[in-house]
Protein backbone atom coordinates (compact mmCIF):
# COMPACT_ATOMS: atom_id res chain seq x y z
CA UNK A 1 0.00 0.00 0.00
CA UNK A 2 2.02 3.18 -1.23
CA UNK A 3 1.70 6.31 0.54
CA UNK A 4 1.34 9.22 -0.79
CA UNK A 5 1.72 13.04 -0.33
CA UNK A 6 0.16 15.42 -2.07
CA UNK A 7 -1.63 19.19 -1.86
CA UNK A 8 -4.97 19.17 -3.26
CA UNK A 9 -8.54 21.09 -3.64
CA UNK A 10 -11.47 19.38 -2.11
CA UNK A 11 -14.30 19.60 -4.81
CA UNK A 12 -16.66 18.03 -3.45
CA UNK A 13 -17.95 15.72 -0.96
CA UNK A 14 -20.37 13.19 -0.70
CA UNK A 15 -21.57 11.40 2.22
CA UNK A 16 -20.92 7.61 2.67
CA UNK A 17 -21.97 5.05 5.14
CA UNK A 18 -22.99 6.59 8.53
CA UNK A 19 -20.02 8.56 9.20
CA UNK A 20 -17.60 8.70 6.22
CA UNK A 21 -16.97 10.92 3.44
CA UNK A 22 -16.16 10.47 -0.14
CA UNK A 23 -14.19 13.50 -1.67
CA UNK A 24 -13.52 14.52 -4.72
CA UNK A 25 -10.02 15.87 -4.58
CA UNK A 26 -8.10 18.02 -7.58
CA UNK A 27 -4.12 17.05 -6.45
CA UNK A 28 -1.58 19.07 -7.31
CA UNK A 29 0.46 15.91 -8.06
CA UNK A 30 -1.70 13.53 -9.34
CA UNK A 31 -4.26 15.26 -10.70
CA UNK A 32 -8.49 14.35 -9.85
CA UNK A 33 -9.31 11.35 -7.61
CA UNK A 34 -11.60 10.71 -5.14
CA UNK A 35 -10.89 9.59 -1.51
CA UNK A 36 -12.72 8.20 1.26
CA UNK A 37 -12.12 9.69 4.73
CA UNK A 38 -13.63 7.11 7.52
CA UNK A 39 -15.44 8.99 10.36
CA UNK A 40 -14.73 12.18 8.96
CA UNK A 41 -18.11 12.97 9.87
CA UNK A 42 -17.63 12.07 13.32
CA UNK A 43 -18.56 15.14 15.33
CA UNK A 44 -14.91 14.51 17.07
CA UNK A 45 -13.38 13.33 13.69
CA UNK A 46 -9.72 14.02 13.30
CA UNK A 47 -10.25 15.69 10.00
CA UNK A 48 -12.01 18.63 11.57
CA UNK A 49 -12.99 21.31 8.33
CA UNK A 50 -10.29 20.59 6.65
CA UNK A 51 -12.36 18.05 4.22
CA UNK A 52 -14.98 20.71 3.29
CA UNK A 53 -15.44 21.85 -0.22
CA UNK A 54 -12.91 24.13 -1.65
CA UNK A 55 -10.29 23.66 1.39
CA UNK A 56 -6.60 23.52 0.29
CA UNK A 57 -5.18 21.06 1.90
CA UNK A 58 -2.08 19.46 2.11
CA UNK A 59 -2.91 15.50 2.46
CA UNK A 60 -1.59 11.71 2.98
CA UNK A 61 -3.25 9.16 1.20
CA UNK A 62 -2.77 5.20 0.45
CA UNK A 63 -4.11 3.22 -2.79
CA UNK A 64 -5.59 0.13 -2.61
CA UNK A 65 -4.78 -2.29 -5.32
CA UNK A 66 -7.34 -2.38 -7.92
CA UNK A 67 -9.66 -0.15 -5.87
CA UNK A 68 -10.97 3.34 -7.60
CA UNK A 69 -11.17 5.39 -4.08
CA UNK A 70 -8.09 5.79 -2.35
CA UNK A 71 -7.97 5.59 1.32
CA UNK A 72 -7.24 9.68 3.03
CA UNK A 73 -5.03 8.56 5.98
CA UNK A 74 -4.23 12.20 6.91
CA UNK A 75 -5.33 16.48 5.75
CA UNK A 76 -4.30 19.55 6.89
CA UNK A 77 -5.59 22.79 5.89
CA UNK A 78 -3.06 24.82 3.56
CA UNK A 79 -5.89 27.51 2.86
CA UNK A 80 -9.66 27.47 4.15
CA UNK A 81 -12.18 28.92 2.04
CA UNK A 82 -14.93 28.34 4.56
CA UNK A 83 -15.77 31.44 5.95
CA UNK A 84 -16.78 32.81 2.40
CA UNK A 85 -18.68 29.73 1.57
CA UNK A 86 -20.75 29.80 4.46
CA UNK A 87 -21.38 33.70 5.06
CA UNK A 88 -22.59 34.60 1.24
CA UNK A 89 -25.15 32.32 -0.25
CA UNK A 90 -23.89 33.90 -3.75
CA UNK A 91 -20.32 33.37 -3.14
CA UNK A 92 -20.98 29.77 -1.84
CA UNK A 93 -22.83 28.99 -4.91
CA UNK A 94 -20.03 30.70 -6.92
CA UNK A 95 -17.63 28.56 -5.48
CA UNK A 96 -19.67 25.51 -6.01
CA UNK A 97 -20.38 26.48 -9.53
CA UNK A 98 -16.20 26.41 -10.03
CA UNK A 99 -15.83 22.98 -8.31
CA UNK A 100 -18.33 22.02 -10.24
CA UNK A 101 -16.94 22.83 -13.88
CA UNK A 102 -13.26 21.41 -12.13
CA UNK A 103 -15.37 17.78 -11.81
CA UNK A 104 -16.83 17.73 -14.66
CA UNK A 105 -13.86 19.09 -16.72
CA UNK A 106 -10.90 17.17 -15.21
CA UNK A 107 -10.20 14.30 -16.50
CA UNK A 108 -9.18 12.00 -13.38
CA UNK A 109 -5.60 11.24 -12.50
CA UNK A 110 -4.30 13.77 -14.90
CA UNK A 111 -1.84 16.74 -13.15
CA UNK A 112 -2.72 20.21 -14.63
CA UNK A 113 -0.48 22.54 -13.07
CA UNK A 114 -2.52 25.59 -14.98
CA UNK A 115 -6.05 24.36 -13.77
CA UNK A 116 -4.25 24.49 -10.28
CA UNK A 117 -2.99 27.73 -10.21
CA UNK A 118 -6.58 28.79 -11.97
CA UNK A 119 -8.44 28.03 -9.00
CA UNK A 120 -6.16 29.24 -6.40
CA UNK A 121 -5.74 32.52 -7.93
CA UNK A 122 -9.66 32.51 -8.43
CA UNK A 123 -10.38 31.10 -4.90
CA UNK A 124 -8.43 33.81 -3.45
CA UNK A 125 -10.04 36.61 -5.10
CA UNK A 126 -13.24 35.68 -4.18
CA UNK A 127 -11.64 35.78 -0.74
CA UNK A 128 -10.47 39.28 -1.30
CA UNK A 129 -13.74 40.26 -1.40
CA UNK A 130 -14.12 40.68 -5.53
CA UNK A 131 -16.56 41.15 -8.15
CA UNK A 132 -18.37 37.14 -7.24
CA UNK A 133 -19.98 37.40 -11.28
CA UNK A 134 -16.79 38.44 -13.17
CA UNK A 135 -14.55 35.83 -11.23
CA UNK A 136 -17.03 33.51 -12.20
CA UNK A 137 -17.00 34.13 -15.82
CA UNK A 138 -13.14 34.58 -16.05
CA UNK A 139 -12.59 30.79 -14.62
CA UNK A 140 -15.48 29.64 -17.09
CA UNK A 141 -13.49 31.10 -19.62
CA UNK A 142 -10.33 29.56 -18.97
CA UNK A 143 -11.51 26.20 -17.51
CA UNK A 144 -13.47 26.20 -20.29
CA UNK A 145 -10.45 26.99 -22.57
CA UNK A 146 -7.77 24.73 -20.86
CA UNK A 147 -10.48 21.33 -21.23
CA UNK A 148 -10.23 22.21 -25.05
CA UNK A 149 -14.00 23.78 -25.12
CA UNK A 150 -13.50 26.94 -25.74
CA UNK A 151 -13.82 28.15 -29.19
CA UNK A 152 -10.81 30.34 -30.69
CA UNK A 153 -12.92 33.64 -31.93
CA UNK A 154 -9.88 35.28 -33.86
CA UNK A 155 -10.89 33.32 -37.21
CA UNK A 156 -13.91 31.62 -38.85
CA UNK A 157 -14.17 27.96 -38.84
CA UNK A 158 -15.91 27.95 -41.90
CA UNK A 159 -13.54 29.67 -44.08
CA UNK A 160 -10.54 30.07 -42.26
CA UNK A 161 -10.76 34.10 -42.46
CA UNK A 162 -9.54 35.76 -39.62
CA UNK A 163 -12.31 37.86 -37.41
CA UNK A 164 -12.63 41.25 -38.91
CA UNK A 165 -11.74 43.89 -35.80
CA UNK A 166 -15.39 45.65 -35.96
CA UNK A 167 -17.28 42.29 -37.18
CA UNK A 168 -19.25 39.53 -34.99
CA UNK A 169 -18.24 36.71 -34.89
CA UNK A 170 -21.60 34.00 -34.70
CA UNK A 171 -21.02 30.70 -32.52
CA UNK A 172 -23.55 27.94 -33.47
CA UNK A 173 -24.52 25.26 -31.08
CA UNK A 174 -21.69 23.22 -31.71
CA UNK A 175 -19.31 25.84 -30.34
CA UNK A 176 -17.50 26.55 -33.43
CA UNK A 177 -16.97 30.74 -34.26
CA UNK A 178 -18.03 31.35 -38.27
CA UNK A 179 -18.09 34.82 -39.74
CA UNK A 180 -21.54 36.50 -41.11
CA UNK A 181 -21.53 34.88 -44.41
CA UNK A 182 -20.42 31.06 -42.91
CA UNK A 183 -22.99 31.58 -40.26
CA UNK A 184 -26.31 29.69 -40.48
CA UNK A 185 -29.16 29.32 -38.16
CA UNK A 186 -29.52 29.92 -34.66
CA UNK A 187 -25.72 31.20 -33.39
CA UNK A 188 -24.80 33.09 -30.53
CA UNK A 189 -23.20 36.72 -31.36
CA UNK A 190 -19.80 37.47 -30.01
CA UNK A 191 -19.63 41.34 -30.59
CA UNK A 192 -16.06 43.05 -31.06
CA UNK A 193 -16.59 44.44 -27.12
CA UNK A 194 -16.94 40.53 -25.87
CA UNK A 195 -13.90 39.23 -27.85
CA UNK A 196 -12.56 41.88 -26.22
CA UNK A 197 -13.45 41.08 -22.88
CA UNK A 198 -12.62 37.44 -23.42
CA UNK A 199 -8.89 38.68 -24.38
CA UNK A 200 -8.14 40.27 -21.39
CA UNK A 201 -9.16 37.21 -19.27
CA UNK A 202 -6.79 35.25 -21.25
CA UNK A 203 -4.33 38.42 -20.57
CA UNK A 204 -4.50 39.16 -16.62
CA UNK A 205 -4.92 37.02 -13.26
CA UNK A 206 -8.90 36.76 -11.71
CA UNK A 207 -8.27 39.78 -9.43
CA UNK A 208 -6.93 42.54 -11.59
CA UNK A 209 -9.77 41.12 -14.40
CA UNK A 210 -12.38 41.26 -11.54
CA UNK A 211 -10.87 44.66 -10.47
CA UNK A 212 -12.27 46.65 -13.71
CA UNK A 213 -14.65 44.16 -14.31
CA UNK A 214 -17.04 45.16 -17.65
CA UNK A 215 -20.57 45.78 -17.18
CA UNK A 216 -22.96 43.59 -16.11
CA UNK A 217 -25.15 43.01 -19.74
CA UNK A 218 -21.49 41.93 -21.14
CA UNK A 219 -20.75 39.25 -18.58
CA UNK A 220 -24.28 37.70 -18.89
CA UNK A 221 -22.91 37.36 -22.99
CA UNK A 222 -20.18 35.38 -21.54
CA UNK A 223 -22.49 33.27 -19.44
CA UNK A 224 -24.80 32.51 -22.38
CA UNK A 225 -21.68 31.69 -23.95
CA UNK A 226 -20.40 29.13 -21.51
CA UNK A 227 -24.00 27.27 -21.29
CA UNK A 228 -23.53 26.76 -25.15
CA UNK A 229 -19.90 25.11 -24.90
CA UNK A 230 -21.20 23.38 -21.81
CA UNK A 231 -23.95 22.33 -23.20
CA UNK A 232 -21.89 21.00 -26.60
CA UNK A 233 -19.07 19.62 -24.41
CA UNK A 234 -21.24 17.79 -21.72
CA UNK A 235 -24.53 17.07 -23.66
CA UNK A 236 -26.74 18.15 -20.74
CA UNK A 237 -26.94 21.39 -17.95
CA UNK A 238 -24.95 21.81 -14.84
CA UNK A 239 -27.52 22.27 -11.83
CA UNK A 240 -24.78 24.86 -10.08
CA UNK A 241 -24.51 26.98 -13.23
CA UNK A 242 -27.83 27.69 -13.47
CA UNK A 243 -28.68 28.19 -9.10
CA UNK A 244 -25.44 30.45 -9.51
CA UNK A 245 -27.25 32.75 -12.12
CA UNK A 246 -30.58 32.47 -10.43
CA UNK A 247 -29.05 33.68 -6.90
CA UNK A 248 -26.74 35.93 -8.13
CA UNK A 249 -29.84 38.03 -10.16
CA UNK A 250 -32.15 37.91 -6.89
CA UNK A 251 -29.22 39.89 -5.06
CA UNK A 252 -28.88 42.36 -7.97
CA UNK A 253 -32.50 42.71 -8.10
CA UNK A 254 -33.91 43.25 -4.86
CA UNK A 255 -37.73 43.17 -4.32
CA UNK A 256 -38.18 40.28 -6.83
CA UNK A 257 -37.15 37.41 -4.43
CA UNK A 258 -37.63 36.31 -1.00
CA UNK A 259 -34.55 37.67 0.33
CA UNK A 260 -32.65 41.20 0.59
CA UNK A 261 -29.24 40.91 1.03
CA UNK A 262 -27.29 43.91 3.14
CA UNK B 1 -25.82 -12.24 -11.08
CA UNK B 2 -27.42 -14.96 -13.46
CA UNK B 3 -26.81 -17.89 -10.92
CA UNK B 4 -29.38 -16.67 -8.33
CA UNK B 5 -33.51 -17.01 -9.39
CA UNK B 6 -35.43 -14.00 -10.37
CA UNK B 7 -37.26 -13.51 -7.27
CA UNK B 8 -33.92 -13.20 -5.45
CA UNK B 9 -32.13 -10.88 -7.97
CA UNK B 10 -35.08 -8.47 -7.64
CA UNK B 11 -34.90 -8.75 -4.01
CA UNK B 12 -31.41 -7.70 -3.98
CA UNK B 13 -31.66 -5.22 -6.21
CA UNK B 14 -34.31 -3.11 -3.92
CA UNK B 15 -32.05 -3.50 -1.05
CA UNK B 16 -29.27 -1.81 -2.85
CA UNK B 17 -31.11 1.15 -3.54
CA UNK B 18 -31.18 1.57 0.34
CA UNK B 19 -28.57 3.96 1.82
CA UNK B 20 -25.69 2.44 2.65
CA UNK B 21 -26.47 -0.85 1.54
CA UNK B 22 -23.76 -2.10 -1.14
CA UNK B 23 -24.21 -5.17 -3.33
CA UNK B 24 -22.50 -7.30 -1.09
CA UNK B 25 -25.01 -6.30 1.95
CA UNK B 26 -27.36 -6.74 -0.38
CA UNK B 27 -27.19 -10.27 -1.09
CA UNK B 28 -25.96 -10.67 3.18
CA UNK B 29 -29.64 -9.01 3.98
CA UNK B 30 -31.79 -11.24 1.08
CA UNK B 31 -30.38 -14.52 2.07
CA UNK B 32 -30.64 -13.52 5.90
CA UNK B 33 -34.39 -12.59 4.69
CA UNK B 34 -34.76 -16.06 2.97
CA UNK B 35 -33.96 -18.26 6.00
CA UNK B 36 -35.84 -15.91 8.49
CA UNK B 37 -40.08 -17.06 9.83
CA UNK B 38 -42.37 -16.06 8.12
CA UNK B 39 -43.78 -14.61 10.84
CA UNK B 40 -40.97 -12.24 11.52
CA UNK B 41 -41.61 -11.40 7.62
CA UNK B 42 -45.00 -10.39 7.86
CA UNK B 43 -43.90 -8.37 11.02
CA UNK B 44 -40.84 -6.47 8.74
CA UNK B 45 -43.28 -5.93 5.66
CA UNK B 46 -46.34 -4.57 7.86
CA UNK B 47 -44.17 -2.44 9.97
CA UNK B 48 -42.78 -0.87 6.61
CA UNK B 49 -46.33 -0.49 5.10
CA UNK B 50 -47.67 0.92 8.51
CA UNK B 51 -44.79 3.80 7.66
CA UNK B 52 -45.96 4.33 4.31
CA UNK B 53 -49.46 4.55 5.26
CA UNK B 54 -49.44 6.03 8.34
CA UNK B 55 -46.78 8.86 8.90
CA UNK B 56 -47.03 11.57 7.34
CA UNK B 57 -44.84 15.33 7.29
CA UNK B 58 -46.28 17.38 10.06
CA UNK B 59 -48.09 20.40 8.09
CA UNK B 60 -46.47 23.50 10.53
CA UNK B 61 -43.50 22.21 11.30
CA UNK B 62 -42.97 19.61 8.55
CA UNK B 63 -42.12 16.88 11.03
CA UNK B 64 -42.62 13.01 10.69
CA UNK B 65 -45.48 12.32 12.61
CA UNK B 66 -48.34 9.77 12.60
CA UNK B 67 -50.96 12.77 13.58
CA UNK B 68 -51.25 16.35 12.31
CA UNK B 69 -50.22 18.61 13.38
CA UNK B 70 -47.38 16.82 15.30
CA UNK B 71 -47.62 16.42 18.69
CA UNK B 72 -44.87 19.15 19.78
CA UNK B 73 -46.81 21.73 17.65
CA UNK B 74 -49.87 21.03 19.72
CA UNK B 75 -48.46 20.69 22.74
CA UNK B 76 -49.37 22.74 26.00
CA UNK B 77 -46.33 22.46 27.81
CA UNK B 78 -44.14 23.32 24.69
CA UNK B 79 -42.91 27.28 24.48
CA UNK B 80 -44.54 28.84 21.48
CA UNK B 81 -42.42 31.76 21.34
CA UNK B 82 -39.07 30.16 20.16
CA UNK B 83 -38.52 28.05 17.05
CA UNK B 84 -35.63 25.65 16.45
CA UNK B 85 -34.57 25.00 12.63
CA UNK B 86 -33.07 21.74 11.94
CA UNK B 87 -31.93 20.20 8.24
CA UNK B 88 -33.33 16.70 9.24
CA UNK B 89 -35.91 14.92 11.15
CA UNK B 90 -33.31 12.99 12.70
CA UNK B 91 -31.76 16.04 13.93
CA UNK B 92 -34.96 17.02 16.44
CA UNK B 93 -34.39 13.60 18.14
CA UNK B 94 -30.59 15.03 19.06
CA UNK B 95 -31.98 18.19 20.43
CA UNK B 96 -34.44 16.25 22.34
CA UNK B 97 -32.10 14.01 24.06
CA UNK B 98 -30.98 16.70 25.91
CA UNK B 99 -33.90 17.58 27.40
CA UNK B 100 -33.60 21.19 28.21
CA UNK B 101 -35.65 22.16 24.90
CA UNK B 102 -38.79 22.90 25.04
CA UNK B 103 -39.56 25.58 22.37
CA UNK B 104 -40.96 24.14 19.10
CA UNK B 105 -39.32 23.03 15.77
CA UNK B 106 -39.38 23.67 12.29
CA UNK B 107 -37.55 21.05 9.37
CA UNK B 108 -36.43 22.29 6.19
CA UNK B 109 -35.30 18.99 4.96
CA UNK B 110 -32.99 19.24 3.60
CA UNK B 111 -29.69 22.33 3.40
CA UNK B 112 -28.88 24.66 0.53
CA UNK B 113 -26.28 23.01 -1.93
CA UNK B 114 -25.58 24.57 -5.46
CA UNK B 115 -23.24 21.65 -6.49
CA UNK B 116 -25.91 19.09 -5.22
CA UNK B 117 -28.29 21.21 -7.34
CA UNK B 118 -30.37 22.28 -3.71
CA UNK B 119 -31.82 25.52 -4.29
CA UNK B 120 -34.10 27.72 -2.12
CA UNK B 121 -37.03 26.56 -3.00
CA UNK B 122 -35.94 22.81 -2.31
CA UNK B 123 -36.60 22.83 1.38
CA UNK B 124 -38.87 24.09 3.25
CA UNK B 125 -38.24 27.67 4.33
CA UNK B 126 -41.63 29.69 3.13
CA UNK B 127 -43.51 27.89 5.76
CA UNK B 128 -41.08 29.13 8.18
CA UNK B 129 -41.53 32.69 7.38
CA UNK B 130 -45.32 31.99 7.40
CA UNK B 131 -45.28 30.97 11.07
CA UNK B 132 -43.21 33.70 12.08
CA UNK B 133 -46.14 36.55 10.78
CA UNK B 134 -47.74 36.21 14.30
CA UNK B 135 -46.26 37.56 16.85
CA UNK B 136 -45.98 34.70 19.16
CA UNK B 137 -42.69 33.72 18.00
CA UNK B 138 -39.55 36.05 19.34
CA UNK B 139 -36.36 33.81 18.60
CA UNK B 140 -35.67 31.64 15.82
CA UNK B 141 -32.90 28.96 16.45
CA UNK B 142 -30.40 27.93 13.68
CA UNK B 143 -29.41 24.55 14.28
CA UNK B 144 -28.40 23.32 10.90
CA UNK B 145 -25.08 21.63 10.40
CA UNK B 146 -21.95 23.01 11.16
CA UNK B 147 -20.55 22.38 7.82
CA UNK B 148 -20.38 25.01 4.52
CA UNK B 149 -23.81 24.12 3.00
CA UNK B 150 -25.51 24.29 6.76
CA UNK B 151 -24.18 27.53 7.56
CA UNK B 152 -24.48 28.54 4.15
CA UNK B 153 -28.54 27.89 5.07
CA UNK B 154 -28.00 29.40 7.99
CA UNK B 155 -27.28 32.51 6.90
CA UNK B 156 -29.74 32.34 3.97
CA UNK B 157 -32.89 32.03 6.49
CA UNK B 158 -31.34 34.85 9.17
CA UNK B 159 -31.60 36.63 6.29
CA UNK B 160 -35.26 36.47 5.96
CA UNK B 161 -36.21 36.06 9.31
CA UNK B 162 -34.53 39.02 10.79
CA UNK B 163 -36.45 41.69 8.66
CA UNK B 164 -39.48 40.43 10.57
CA UNK B 165 -38.52 41.45 13.88
CA UNK B 166 -37.75 38.25 14.89
CA UNK B 167 -34.45 37.52 17.09
CA UNK B 168 -32.45 34.84 15.53
CA UNK B 169 -29.81 32.76 16.91
CA UNK B 170 -27.57 29.84 15.42
CA UNK B 171 -26.50 27.27 17.82
CA UNK B 172 -22.49 27.61 19.13
CA UNK B 173 -19.74 26.20 17.11
CA UNK B 174 -16.38 25.01 17.66
CA UNK B 175 -14.00 22.44 19.18
CA UNK B 176 -15.95 19.23 20.39
CA UNK B 177 -16.40 18.46 23.96
CA UNK B 178 -14.13 16.53 25.15
CA UNK B 179 -11.27 16.08 22.74
CA UNK B 180 -8.04 17.75 23.21
CA UNK B 181 -7.66 21.44 21.79
CA UNK B 182 -4.56 20.50 19.83
CA UNK B 183 -6.42 19.06 17.24
CA UNK B 184 -8.64 21.81 16.23
CA UNK B 185 -7.87 22.80 12.95
CA UNK B 186 -8.11 26.48 12.23
CA UNK B 187 -11.62 27.00 11.04
CA UNK B 188 -12.79 25.02 14.28
CA UNK B 189 -10.63 27.48 16.34
CA UNK B 190 -11.63 30.61 14.44
CA UNK B 191 -15.35 29.59 15.60
CA UNK B 192 -14.65 29.26 19.11
CA UNK B 193 -12.83 31.76 19.46
CA UNK B 194 -15.79 33.79 17.69
CA UNK B 195 -18.49 31.77 19.90
CA UNK B 196 -16.78 32.14 22.87
CA UNK B 197 -18.46 33.57 26.22
CA UNK B 198 -17.95 35.59 29.15
CA UNK B 199 -17.78 34.16 32.07
ZN1 LIG C 1 -16.31 32.32 -42.73
ZN1 LIG D 1 -45.26 19.87 13.98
Amino acid sequence: MPLHNAQAFVLRTYKLAEADKICVLMTRQSGKLRGVAYGARKLKSRFGSCLEPFTEISLTYFEKDGRELVSISNAEIVRSHYAQAADSVVAGAAMSYVSDLCCEFLPDHEPSDPVYRLLTATLDAFGEGRDVNALVRYFEVWMLKLAGFYPDLRSCAGCGEPAAPGADVWISADGAPRCASCSSGRSLRATPAIRETIARILAKPPATFAESAPPGDQLDRLSELALLIIRHALERDLKSFALFNRLRRETETPGTHLENFE
Amino acid sequence: MLEYAEPIVKLIDELKRLPGVGGKSAQRIAFHLLRTEPAQIERLVGAIQEVRDKIVLCSICNNITDVDPCRYCTSAARDRSVILVVEEPHNLVTVEKTREYRGLYHVLHGALSPLRGVGPDDIRIRGLLERLRSDEVKEVILATNPNTEGEATANYVSRLVRPLGVKVTRIGMGVPVGSDLEYADEVTMHKSLQNRTEM
